[in-house]
């Protein structure tokens, strides 16, 4: 099994953004006072993730931010890392356990994480990264002035959703009917998919909001699909319903559309095949984004023109005029932090997505400090890898036929018993039927 | 499932997932019967019941398919399903069963 050892490979969002985060902290850490305390000891970070493993891209490109900020791990700074291995219920428990640890800050990835640190504590500081949105997660108050112990970077996840819902529809054109399917207690994603739901109409796109709970609830749902339905996927990783879209749409060819967060959860590895090396893609650097590069002061006012540039109205394709940066462009603490959306016109989008739909480049954030029109353009390539997952059904072979001698296998019962077909038979018939565990065994 | 016992069939069900997964599969389904694992990937391509993809060499899970073997391990029916939503109806495979006449 190949893994990716790189751990930016999975997921170019992130570390970029992380930056972002990583400056927040720095600024939360640098009053005099704090000073005079680092001396003493290292500043004590905790991080809380919903992944299955430790290192995950969000927690890398922590340490690669930290690192290049001049923090040492170990003597100026120390990571107490607890993840939850996707278990909502876990959360809260991990959260009180690093309050309770006296950690003099909590790094948050997602929703699922932040929230219950946000319960947790009133006092400690909070800083999040890939919450879809966090003022409907509740959260912030809003993203100029979050307001609170917290603070964070959004994923856009609501803002991106109409322009995501266009590259659906431009990709399928035959997509009639979007289901947006959500774990009720992903408030980001259920806030993705009523935004959905409300520009549907224009883009003549029939949207069906569906909140589940239970995996059952989630299957049953996904049955009801018909010839001409697509699928937005939710942000968040409750239920694992990334993953049983991601596979249900590999196996059934239906179009859907997905979030990053599923390449660099950890969650999925494989996916990360899906994304080829960008290369022949005009106007790109070849070399990897230097995650330090991403808010060096002095180009700012030229990332402002070309932000500028890259933002002009008549170049918005319809529906993507809802996507005209909302948030103010100075003002608050926010501003800091809250990541401006590039609006970019589609036709020229495309074409530059057929050769490289794999983008290293953030989101809708301006961190990248690269030239504007480029990463609009590497935005929606970024957008659009979701859409081009697809097409991705290839090579089946024929089953069995009837009157074949059956081919003997030896598989594992739980307990890691060996079962062999020759046990089966002789007893009787034998009823074999396959199955994938998320779609549920009968 | 007692309508297969009466049938005196053995009922597998095989999947791509880890044991581990089936085996909390198994415990929070309640489920009676066996439930294999083929998480080597040798019985599904066998079966020809494995969807593979170019583009991603890791992605291979199984498809949702139904066989049904006599005693003598001769294959007397084959159900493969374009979805891996859809089930097929327990009365429809008994009545597959039953007409082996074994």
């Amino acid at each position: 099994m190949r893994r990716c050892r790189n751990a930016f490979c999975g997921l170019a969002i992130e570390p970029a953004a992380i930056v972002i985060a990583v400056f927040t902290l720095g600024v939360l850490a640098s009053p005099p006072a704090a000073d005079a305390q680092r001396a003493s000891r290292p500043y004590r970070v905790g991080v809380l993730h919903t992944g299955f493993f430790e290192e995950i891209p969000s927690v890398a490109g922590l340490k690669a931010g930290l690192k290049a900020l001049g923090l040492e791990e170990g003597r100026d700074v120390t990571l107490d890392i607890r993840f939850t291995r996707g278990k909502l219920d876990e959360a809260p428990t991990a959260a009180a356990a690093l309050v309770k640890s006296g950690v003099d800050l909590i790094f948050a990835q997602t929703e699922q994480s932040a929230r219950p640190v946000k319960d947790a504590t009133q006092t400690i500081p909070i800083v999040f990264v890939e919450v879809g949105d966090p003022v409907a997660a509740n959260l912030v108050a809003s993203i100029p002035r979050p307001g609170g112990n917290i603070t964070g970077i959004s994923s856009l996840v609501t803002e991106l959703t109409p322009k995501r819902l266009e590259i659906l529809k431009t990709t399928f054109p035959g997509v009639r009917r979007v289901w947006a399917v959500y774990h009720a207690d992903d408030l980001s994603s259920g806030a993705a998919a009523h935004k959905a739901r409300d520009v549907a109409a224009v883009l003549k796109l029939e949207v069906v909001a569906q909140a589940v709970r239970t995996n059952e609830e989630l299957v049953s749902q996904l049955k009801t699909l018909r010839s001409g339905d697509g699928l937005l996927s939710p942000h968040g990783l409750a239920l694992n319903i990334p993953g049983v879209i991601l596979d249900l749409a590999l196996m059934s060819r239906w179009p859907a559309l997905f979030y990053n967060t599923l390449l660099g959860s950890g969650r999925r590895p494989r996916v990360v095949r899906l994304r080829p090396a960008c290369r022949g893609c005009p106007g790109r650097p070849t070399r990897r984004q230097d995650p330090a590069r991403g808010a060096a002061p002095g180009s700012a006012g030229r990332r402002r023109q070309q932000d500028r540039a890259c933002h002009q109205p008549k170049d918005c394709a319809e529906p993507g005029d809802n996507l005209s940066p909302r948030h103010p462009r100075s003002g608050g603490p926010g501003d800091r932090v809250a990541p401006r959306l590039a609006c970019f016109p589609l036709r020229c989008g495309l074409d530059t997505c057929r050769g490289c739909f794999a983008s290293q480049w953030s989101i809708g954030t301006r961190t990248q400090g690269g030239n504007g029109m480029r990463c609009a353009r590497q935005t929606l390539c970024g957008v659009l890898l979701g859409a081009l997952v697809g097409f991705a059904v290839a090579g089946q072979a024929n089953a069995i036929e009837v009157g074949q001698k059956a081919p003997d296998f030896t598989l594992t019962a739980p307990g890691n018993r060996q079962v062999k077909l020759a046990d089966l038979l002789g007893k009787g018939p034998v009823v074999i039927y396959t199955f994938v565990d998320a779609f549920g065994a009968a | 499932m007692s309508q297969f016992e009466a049938a005196n069939a053995h009922v597998v069900g095989v999947s791509a997932d880890p044991v581990a997964k089936l085996d909390d599969f198994t415990k929070k389904n309640t489920i009676k019967h066996q439930i294999l694992s083929d998480f080597g990937r040798k019985m599904l391509p066998a079966y020809g019941v494995m969807v593979t993809d170019q583009k991603s060499p890791m992605y291979r899970l199984a498809k949702r398919a139904y066989f049904i073997l006599d005693r003598h391990g001769i294959v007397r029916f084959v159900r493969v399903q374009a979805s891996p939503l859809d089930l097929l109806k327990t009365e429809e495979v008994l009545k597959a069963l039953k007409g082996l006449g074994t």
